[in-house]
């Protein structure tokens, strides 16, 4: 039996009195891209965290290819690259130190780690500012610089907590197409995002989480299945119904005093 | 057309809101307020009864000089305020006001009104009371009143123009990183400012004749400033000059305008991008590069290190030399003794020449080695900032990662303290001061030693963009990592050291120098292994508790 890229076992997290995250079970397999959805607050990010040993949950735990993050942090996370949603970065230093900073943190041999920076750099348009210091960057040169440093290591599995959020068309377009030749090598992806077109062209599985709990995961048809809205039903509408929000939405945009 | 009260109304509730929520949502800013108003609320007290006294007691022309010393000062006061006190906090942004259609005026007074908001109008209050009492009960009373109310404004609006116009400067980063290594230098040399300061003063009042002295009446000079005209028009009024007090109203209320037009151009013409003062020509379109950028290479002396400890040292260098509230700590901890050799030349020349008469001066080396390595290296995790969950992603060995920190950190506190305790070294010219410089680079180890596992167990945030230099040592990180850095990391600091310094003591209470030149190697023996221990027992402890050391040093945007 293949031994899952991505295991959450009853993950769990408390902050106070608030669960964010609660009972979480998933499984993503290696070489599928996963789309994880979920309206704002419901738990996405703290539960990417969790998988990636960011944030300690209160309950439960989680594996990358079968190795448990929390037990073994180091041989998972060798595995990983993560693009967060906070884009940590260094923002003193350039893109081209920074992804070479992280390259050199992966064991790659240094000639490696140079023609691999190059790479991305050019690839991801950066090349002409690449001497600047990261705090003076625009907000999507600085995701373009995250996603380079998460993938110069040619992770296994990569996450990605809402790439498409704040960048223009033409990064977009970009980082898609970065990721689907991801795809193609057979990198496992377990992707975030708000942009339910994007979820619905590239994903193969996706998995909708609400107020902390996963409501609903499977291939976009077996969800469609499952909504009984038939087969003309965009993911929008799936996703609209498996959060529970039918109601909401079929009351809103309805301002008493605009006529 | 007249102000509409009800939007003025929500602006300044609005002010109210947002300031109250500042200092409940950020206990330091409130703490702050309450140390400022207990700390100065009683000297401006009592200078508010003295300069009322001095109105109403000193002899003509004083009274008239010392108002317009004092409003002048104060105007002055509020013109550096900004400098060093603007947060940049959203209750006195009004940019954001500039996209709903309110007019000038509303805007304008609702700033005012807000000013009730703001604790330093608070501290300004009793010494414009000291000028009504002082020169209210006349004739003059309209006059007086007319022109404390135009100082007011002037003060107002002064700090409002300084504060926008540093806002623009602060959006240039490089503008915004000088301003922070000089708001902190000059905060940190204040001392040594007020010593000059005093000094000059003694010179003064020794070298002048009474004479001389009372012929330095400031009022003709001071009267060409905005406050100061509104202090002339006052001691015009009260000698009943009507028509030349109405003049230097006048003359003020003019300054004003200007103030507050230069004001709102300047905030609408950052708001709309016109650049800070001129306009910014288009910069020439870069030549496209088609090669691959340029590699970053390692310093020569990293290049036989293992790559991943080598990569986190250069890393490490770059972000000192690159983040401004680093290098101010580099530069403060240089400054401290050569501020205190300058007092110490200040008071008396002859001091240089007893100083080498003393050797036991040359003990106190290690002791500034201690606080030298200790401001370089302590809560090292949380200097990290927003990068620090990037070295958690990777696989790194965390021995490693406080390894390659601990080894910067030693380097470049190393640098500083080389360079002062060379000089002072040269200047002592004793063997003592020689080992003192040694026993101060070994115990250099043992305290990154111990600060490494600090970090570990005591991390705090730090908002490396701010403008005043924040640390574990404030209230920022909570108040278990500020008391355990005081009173377990700096006298553990201490204890550690000592067996390092067991050579230099010996030979120096024993009067045996060859004792210390030939048990410092043991000393050395002690402390490597003792940083080597300290960056190992990091990393286990870190292994435990890296979620809780992120949420510990999170910086919020």
């Amino acid at each position: 039996m293949d031994i899952p890229a991505v295991e959450a076992l009853g993950l769990t997290r408390h902050f106070g009195q608030k669960t964010a995250v609660a009972n979480l079970n998933l499984t993503v397999a290696e070489g599928e891209f996963f789309g994880f959805l979920g309206p704002n607050g419901a738990g996405k990010s703290t539960t990417i965290n969790m998988l990636v040993g960011l944030l300690r949950p209160s309950q439960g735990t989680a594996r990358i290819s079968g190795i448990d993050i929390w037990q073994n942090p180091l041989p998972a996370k060798r595995l990983l690259g993560v693009l967060p949603e906070g884009l940590n970065l260094y923002q003193r230093l350039s893109a081209n130190e920074f992804v070479r900073f992280v390259g050199s943190m992966y064991d790659i041999p240094a000639p490696e780690v140079e023609s691999r920076a190059a790479e991305l750099i050019d690839l991801l348009d950066l090349t002409l500012d690449a001497d600047k210091l990261i705090i003076d960057y625009s907000h999507g040169m600085r995701k373009k610089t995250a996603l380079a440093a998460a993938l110069i290591h040619a992770p296994r599995v990569l996450f990605l907590d809402e790439p498409f959020e704040g960048i223009d068309a033409i990064t977009g377009r970009i980082i898609r197409d970065v990721l689907q030749q991801l795809r193609g090598q057979g990198t496992t992806i377990f992707f975030s995002s708000h942009i339910l077109e994007v979820v619905e062209r590239l994903c193969t599985r996706v998995g909708v989480i609400a107020d902390g709990r996963l409501v609903a995961e499977g291939t976009i048809n077996e969800l469609r299945e499952r909504a009984e809205t038939g087969s003309a039903t965009t993911l929008e509408d799936i996703f609209i119904k498996a959060v529970g929000a039918t109601a909401d939405v079929q009351n809103s945009g309805k301002l008493s005093w605009l006529k | 057309m007249g102000l509409n009260k009800r939007r003025v109304n929500s602006l300044w509730r609005l002010k109210g809101r947002l300031m109250l929520r500042s200092y409940t949502r950020e206990r330091g800013r409130l703490v702050g307020a309450i140390m400022a108003i207990l700390f100065l609320g009683p000297m401006v007290i009592a200078a508010a009864i003295g300069s009322a006294l001095g109105y109403l007691r000193l002899p003509d022309p004083w009274p008239a000089q010392l108002l317009g010393f004092i409003l002048v000062l104060l105007w002055f006061i509020w013109l550096i305020f900004p400098i060093f006190f603007s947060s940049l906090n959203e209750a006195a942004d009004i940019t954001r006001l500039l996209i709903y259609p309110l007019p000038q005026r509303d805007i304008i007074a609702s700033v005012l009104l807000g000013t009730l908001f703001d604790y330093p109008t608070y501290l300004m209050l009793p010494l414009l009371l000291a000028v009504l009492i002082g020169w209210g009960a006349s004739l003059a009373l309209p006059v007086v009143i007319i022109a404390i109310l135009l100082g007011f404004a002037h003060m107002i609006f002064i700090g409002l123009l300084v504060g926008t116009a540093l806002g623009g400067v602060l959006q240039s980063r490089r503008f915004r990183d000088i301003a922070i290594i000089f708001t902190a230098l000059l905060g940190s040399s204040c001392y040594f400012l007020q010593v000059g300061f005093g000094r000059l003063i003694e010179n003064v009042t020794q070298n002048m004749s009474q004479e001389e002295l009372l012929a330095l009446q400031p009022l003709p000079i001071l009267q060409w400033f905005p406050t100061g005209a509104a202090a002339q028009a006052i001691a015009q009024a009260s000698d009943g000059q009507w028509i030349a007090a109405l003049g230097w109203l006048f003359y003020s209320s003019l300054w004003l305008l200007l103030i507050v037009w230069a004001w709102w151009k300047l905030i609408v013409r950052l708001t709309t991008g016109e650049g800070f003062l001129f306009a910014r020509a288009p910069r020439p379109q870069k030549e496209i590069k088609t090669a691959p950028a340029r590699a970053a290479t390692l310093p020569i002396f990293l290049r036989r290190l293992p790559p991943d400890i080598a990569q986190i040292m250069s890393k490490e260098f770059k972000s000192i030399w690159r983040t401004p509230l680093r290098r101010v700590g580099l530069i403060q901890g240089l400054l401290v003794p050569i501020f205190m050799g300058g007092f110490i030349l200040i008071r008396n020349e002859s001091s240089i020449s007893s100083l080498t008469s003393f050797n036991f001066i040359g003990l106190g080396l290690p002791l500034y080695a201690l606080f030298i390595y200790w401001v370089t290296s302590f809560n090292m995790l949380g200097w990290e900032g927003k990068g620090l969950p990037v070295l958690f992603l990777t696989p790194v060995s965390r021995r490693r990662i406080f390894l390659g920190k601990g080894l910067a950190l030693y380097i470049v506190a190393s640098l500083s303290f080389l360079l002062v305790g060379i000089i002072f070294t040269l200047v002592l010219g004793n063997w003592v001061s020689l080992g003192g410089l040694l026993t101060g680079l070994i115990s250099g180890f043992t305290t990154i030693g111990v600060t490494a596992v600090f970090a570990t167990l005591f991390p705090s945030p730090i908002h490396q963009e701010s403008r005043r230099r924040r640390s574990s040592l404030s209230t920022r990180g909570g108040c278990l990592p500020a008391l355990a850095n005081l009173f377990l990391l700096v006298p553990l600091i201490f204890i550690m050291a000592i067996p390092a310094a067991v050579p230099l003591l010996l030979a120096y209470f024993f009067d045996l120098p060859w004792v210390m030149f030939v048990a410092l190697p043991l000393s050395l023996a002690y402390a490597l292994p003792i940083f080597w221990l300290g960056c190992r027992h990091s990393a286990n402890l870190l292994a435990t508790r890296e979620p809780e050391v992120l949420a510990a040093t999170r910086v919020e945007d």
